[in-house]
């Protein structure tokens, strides 16, 4: 009699074997070396790491914003290369800015609305504008800011439409470079709680690169790297 | 479409740089379309003006007959011919108009007034007389002779010599040949006036301008005048078709036996600065695209350095590439519609101000030394029609796209990687 073997679900995010190096014509710099990691859904990540670490550089090849010059990465169990960064970044994955990143000619609302109808995203009730104003609520923006333009807010809350337009993007993976650095505590605090929502209730995996331990200890699991390597916290 | 949509937001928030769009683009469509409008309508007044004016070539010769004058008439390159059959002749019972100044020789008042005899000659068309179509000679009443007359017997007279012999349209006058042994009665078809004065010492009435009277050339060969043009003039349509002229003219008459002048004044001052504004205005709208192309490319380039974490951003959302160039060719090509239409409304003006003053300049050069009062040049003829303005936005269009298909190569070189800054 055959035995069925369980299926095994693969991690959302899985490096293999992954090097980086950037290279300007008289240097070489390998940033990351030989990264072996998986990222699961419903689990909420921080990266922590000293200055040139390779924080960012992670970030960026785990958002397909880039691809390692050696070893795979693969969503789902799919290799970026096969899938496509573009359609990566388009349907899988979304990303909160340092920079926030956010289209300077538009109000706060439309910054969020442009992120739901670039990706395709269609929210549960059918209307985009009303599940962006439910959004930006969430960040703590209320409508009248929503109307603003983007320039004529503060940092903090450039920074929370940055987070909204990310979340607004419905992805399987979040990732964020360094969400709370501009934000006051209640904010942060509030910002945090958003990420574990996300993973633990709609099983996303949300990675944030962060130096802040305050927001590291609040996360599922941790992840240290130094010197490209990750010293603590490797799957 | 939403790239659509964002190249909106991005040209109702972005005023200034909107507004240099639309002042260089409003710039490049008004000269463009100027310099078309201008270019047709010299176009067209360059071919009126050619069928107007044309060129006068005359053929004189002993060789010369009625019949290789309408022979070399029906040329192709003819438009219009006329030979001239110069006679003098007594006509009986008709007082010729004399001089009122004492004749050489005898003492005032003698009686040698009022002999030698009328001026006749022989014509097909009056209108390609020197004296009428420069204006010197006018029709006061009935008409001038054309070549439907053919060999009709009408005459044209001279208002003076009218006067004296209280002549009218439709009266009948005795015209006789030239050795006086026949006559025949013609019907006066026209009168015409001659601006010119008598000449200040006594001169022979058949010199005198009262006593010029024109009939057509075949039917004055029938009174007795002869078959043998003293000359024939040819209006051709340009200088170019001369050498034509004068191989068929060679053909009929010989190598040697006949002259061949051409008088192309009025050609080269009025066709001349035509085609020589219309050659500028060609080239002035190549230089236009060329440079509109190259100052809205250098913007647009700037524009999208600028704008380099924007496309990032886009990028890293998973937006195609040709969606960002198609945003940046739609904000580019979106201004194009206004400025054409502004364009619209000061084109036509620009072209007949700029259109006048170069050909007063042209025509300056073509006519130096002469007296500039005779000359009163514009550019008419200068109507705007949708096929003007449709070129004018095409080339608009392809303006834009080579704007925005130039910097457009650095977009699809960018990667999405350059909006993260390195803050390791």
């Amino acid at each position: 009699m055959n035995q069925t073997a369980p299926a095994i679900t693969p991690p959302a995010l899985q490096f293999t074997d992954v090097s980086h190096v950037y290279q300007n014509q008289r240097r070489r710099t390998t940033v990351l070396k030989q990264i072996d990691l998986a990222f699961e859904r419903g689990t909420f990540y921080t990266v922590l790491g000293p200055s040139g670490s390779g924080k960012t550089t992670l970030l960026s090849l785990a958002s397909g914003l880039d691809s390692p010059t050696k070893g795979t990465i693969r969503f789902d169990g799919q290799d970026l290369a096969e899938l496509g960064l573009g359609r990566y970044r388009n349907k899988h994955a979304a990303t909160v800015f340092q920079q926030y990143n956010l289209l300077t000619y538009m109000t706060a609302l439309q910054n969020v609305i442009t992120a739901m109808e670039i990706t395709g995203a269609k929210p549960a009730t059918g209307r985009r504008k009303a599940h962006a104003l439910e959004l930006l609520a969430k960040v703590g923006l209320d409508p009248d800011t929503a109307d603003r333009n983007v320039l004529k807010l503060s940092g903090g809350q450039q920074q929370r439409v940055a987070i909204a337009r990310a979340l607004a993007c419905d992805v399987d993976i979040l990732f964020a470079d360094e969400p709370t650095g501009n934000l006051d505590e209640d904010t942060a605090d509030g910002i945090i709680g958003i990420f574990q929502e996300l993973a633990h209730t709609q099983n996303k995996c949300v990675i944030v690169v962060t130096h802040s331990q305050t927001l590291a200890a609040r996360s599922d699991r941790t992840l240290t790297l130094r010197k490209g390597k990750v010293a603590v916290g490797a799957a | 479409m939403n790239f659509v949509k964002r190249a909106a937001f991005s040209l109702g928030a972005r005023r200034g740089k909107t507004s240099l769009l639309l002042g260089i683009f409003l710039v490049v469509c008004t000269l463009l379309l100027g310099g078309f409008l201008l270019r047709d309508a010299t176009t067209r007044q360059e071919a009126e003006a050619q069928r107007r004016i044309g060129v006068d070539v005359t053929v004189r010769g002993a060789k010369l007959t009625s019949h290789t004058v309408d022979t070399l008439g029906s040329s192709p390159v003819v438009q219009r011919y006329n030979p001239v059959l110069r006679g003098v002749s007594k006509p009986p019972g008709l007082p010729l108009v004399t001089s009122n100044l004492p004749k050489p020789g005898r003492p005032e008042g003698g009686s040698d007034r009022g002999q030698d005899g009328l001026a006749v000659n022989g014509i097909r068309d009056s209108g390609m007389l020197l004296d009428f179509s420069t204006g010197r000679s006018t029709i006061v009443a009935g008409r001038g002779l054309t070549s439907q007359d053919n060999a009709r017997k009408v005459v044209l007279v001279n208002q003076r010599l009218a006067a004296k012999n209280h002549l009218k349209v439709g009266d009948t006058v005795p015209l006789a040949s030239p050795d006086g042994k026949h006559t025949d009665s013609f019907t006066v078809a026209g009168v015409y006036e001659d601006s010119r004065q008598d000449p200040p010492q006594w001169v022979a009435p058949s010199e005198l301008s009262a006593n010029q009277v024109y009939a057509p050339a075949a039917a004055l060969s029938v009174l007795g005048f002869g078959t043998k043009p003293d000359e024939a003039v040819f209006k051709i349509r340009s200088p170019e078709q001369a050498r034509q002229l004068h191989t068929e003219a060679a053909r009929l008459l010989g190598t040697d036996g006949f002259r061949f002048d051409i008088n192309d004044k009025a050609y080269r001052d009025q066709v001349l600065p035509l085609q020589r504004v219309g050659t500028f205005t060609t080239a002035l709208v190549w230089l236009i695209t060329l440079s509109g192309a190259v100052i809205l490319t250098l913007i647009v380039t700037m524009t999208i350095r600028d704008r380099r974490d924007e496309l990032g951003m886009l990028l890293a959302l998973g937006e195609k590439k040709w969606k960002l160039i198609g945003q940046h060719t739609v904000e580019v090509a979106a201004v194009l519609l206004p400025a054409l239409a502004l364009a619209a409304l000061a084109g036509q003006s620009l072209a007949h101000h700029a259109g006048t003053m170069l050909l007063v300049r042209e025509q300056h050069s073509v006519t130096a030394g002469q007296n500039p009062a005779d000359q009163n040049p514009t550019v008419s003829n200068i109507r705007m029609d949708i096929g003007d303005l449709g070129k004018v936005a095409a080339i608009g269009l392809g303006i834009a796209l080579v704007a925005t298909a130039v910097p457009g190569i650095g977009i699809l070189r960018l990667h999405p990687r350059s909006i993260l800054t390195d803050t390791e």
